[in-house]
């Protein structure tokens, strides 16, 4: 199957005083078309700034460099311009935080309409008539009259629907969600879920997935990859992942989930913080935090190394 | 919104009251005896007298502060000591001429003020930004008199292509409008700019990013709604006290509005005219503040006052 995304040693830099920090280092992951990739990792470990990168909505200033792929395009590589016909209609974003990534003093209906008008060329009645429809897509119970109010009218599920009906209404080849249940209650947080995971399914849609929820990764995913630090440190489907982790940080990862079932253990969560921008450890950045961790790791950094198909782990344990 | 607009008149009647109050007892405090401006230096005693008893003068100050707000009941505002006419009269007869002023003055103001406001929000921390607002501030610093006068030098008497001062239409709306403009126009740019600057941080202007809209397309329909609120609130203050007039422009212009006819009303301790007048400025003021939350309404879907 070919890919509809392809990151390619992907590195981004930003700017503290007067140096630059890495904040992702060597990203690589493609996502194939219909396929879910979630990526995983702690705060702060540079998903949210992978997948803006790859929207290429990061503030001026910062340092990009590697490729981004999407069909045969470099991303990084087009003009502004360019970019601007590819952000909402090829590619949709949803992000955490519903209350507030919708214009207060704009209609719902208005919102979704943009889009359409940006990149279909749709106004008057026959947008008007597409949003609402996109609405009802999404399961919002009277589209016609929630078209007509304000974001603060409607709850944060309903606010993420919108979100949702936003980035798919000009059918994109691929949906990055950061985080886009993260707000949200239990209860919502699995419609929402089965709301994406249909819709993607009808269009043949690809989905980025960022989250630092394990249980949101089992239940969307095809595929995963784990981020520690600004680095991919474990790729592989999710069955593997689960199944057979190989990366320590994956391990550690899994083990700070509780079970309800079977027998009930204490919680292990990992030791220690994740290092700050500023002062990143030399050699396999995990090391520091790390119960196996050799006088090789502080050194150098490992590369991946392969542990079945599409199973692949940056650890000098596999060497 | 009706209860809220019948709530808040109700409120403006007991600021009203204070005001002249207030204005009444400064009057007082004043140690200036209108009678004797009037009778003229050389009035012999029993003539300024006879003028105090006339002016109803001689009543202790608060029979006649009741006296004048009974007659304001009735809608009217007195005879000025000095002109000898109805105050309500000599208000209306410069309440046009004021009008035009106030709003040519607040129109220059915007249409300096909120482009730049936009220009710099949009350029902000780059060079152009610096340079703009160094000039901003000098603007704002800068004597309105002073400014007013090299204006007039250089397009009224170099280049003849406005009139040198006075009110005869439109043309010599111009010179006033502008040097109040440049002067008043920072404000504007500072509270637009800094409003704009947190707007293009909130999360739904980086859902309009992502939705592939362009740079023009966030800052006029997305940001710009956001961010005014602020200058609204300035702007409605603003032009009630412009309404009220506008000394330093009145005078350096020649331009007969209110502004001159309260400021003559103080010298001349025209008692009945520096009330009338004070308390017109208070209620504009109240007034545009009323309609100012009302227009927030408009602005902000989610301000609602049931």
């Amino acid at each position: 199957m070919s890919n509809v995304l392809e990151v390619n040693h992907l590195q981004i830099q930003f700017k503290i005083g007067e140096r630059y920090h890495e904040a992702v280092q060597d990203v690589s992951f493609s996502i194939r078309q219909g396929e879910t990739l979630g990526l995983v990792g702690e705060s702060g470990c540079g998903k949210s700034v992978t997948s803006l990168s790859i929207m290429r909505l990061l503030a001026k200033g910062t340092k990009i460099s590697g490729e981004v792929k999407y069909g045969d395009r470099d991303l990084l590589k087009l003009s502004e311009s360019q970019m601007r016909k590819i952000r909402g209609n090829e590619i949709g974003m949803i992000f955490q935080e519903p209350m507030t990534s919708l214009n207060p003093v704009h209609r719902i209906g208005r919102q979704i309409v943009e889009s359409l008008l940006l990149h279909r060329g749709l106004t008057g009645k026959r947008a008007a008539d597409t949003a609402i429809e996109m609405l009802a897509r999404v399961g919002i119970p009277r589209p016609e009259q929630i078209a007509q109010e304000y974001p603060h009218q409607l709850s944060g599920g309903m606010r993420q629907r919108v979100m949702i009906a936003i980035a798919m209404a000009c059918n994109p080849g691929l949906l990055i969600a950061d985080e886009p249940t993260t707000a949200l209650d239990v209860t919502i947080q699995a419609q929402i879920l089965d709301l994406m995971r249909n819709l993607a399914s009808e269009h043949r849609t690809s989905i980025l997935l960022i989250t630092h929820d394990l249980g949101v990764v089992a239940e969307m995913c095809d595929r995963v990859a784990v981020m520690y630090a600004g680095k991919i440190v474990e790729q592989g489907t999710v069955r593997q992942i689960f199944h057979n982790p190989q990366h320590p940080y994956t391990k550690g990862l899994l083990n700070s989930i509780p079970k309800i079932t079977g027998e009930r253990k204490r919680l292990q969560p990992i030791e220690g913080n994740v290092p700050s921008l500023r002062n990143m450890p030399q050699g396999c950045r995990f090391a520091p935090r790390c119960p196996h961790a050799l006088d090789k790791c502080r050194v150098s950094a490992p590369e991946f190394f392969e542990i079945e198909e599409e199973h692949k782990s940056q650890c000098w344990l596999h060497a | 919104m009706l209860s809220f607009i019948i709530r808040r008149l109700g409120a403006t009647v007991i600021v009203l009251f204070g005001i002249s109050v207030l204005t009444f007892i400064l009057i007082y405090a004043i140690p200036s005896d209108p009678a004797r401006i009037i009778a003229g230096q050389h009035a012999s005693l029993a003539t300024i007298k006879e003028i105090r008893h006339n002016l109803g003068l001689d009543k202790p100050v608060p029979i006649q502060y009741i006296d004048y707000m009974g007659r304001l009941f009735h809608g009217n505002l007195g005879t000025s000591f000095i002109y000898n006419e109805p105050v309500t009269q000599l208000i209306m007869s410069r309440l046009g001429a004021t009008v035009e002023l106030a709003l040519g003055c607040w129109i220059a103001e915007l249409l300096i003020g909120i482009p730049l406001g936009i220009f710099t929000a949009r350029r902000a921390r780059k060079p152009s930004d610096y340079v703009v607002s160094a000039l901003a501030l000098i603007a704002m610093s800068l004597p309105v008199f002073w400014l007013g006068l090299i204006l007039m030098y250089y397009f009224g008497f170099i280049h003849p292509w406005f009139p040198l001062g006075g009110n005869s239409g439109f043309t010599s709306l111009i010179l006033p409008s502008l040097t109040y403009g440049v002067t008043g126009a920072a404000v504007y740019m500072r509270l637009l700019k800094s409003s704009m600057l947190e707007v293009m941080n909130q999360d739904y202007i980086r859902t309009a990013r992502a939705k592939g809209a362009g740079e023009n397309r966030i800052i006029w329909r997305h940001a710009l709604r956001n961010a005014l609120i602020p200058v609204i609130t300035y702007g409605s203050i603003d032009i009630g006290t412009l309404l009220s007039g506008v000394i330093l422009i009145e005078a350096t212009f020649n331009w007969n509005g209110l502004g001159m006819l309260a400021y003559q009303a103080i010298q001349q301790s025209d008692i009945p005219v520096i009330m009338g007048t004070v308390l017109l400025t208070a209620v504009l003021v109240v007034l545009f503040n009323l309609l100012t939350d009302i227009v927030y309404v408009f602005v902000d879907p989610r301000i609602r006052y049931d």
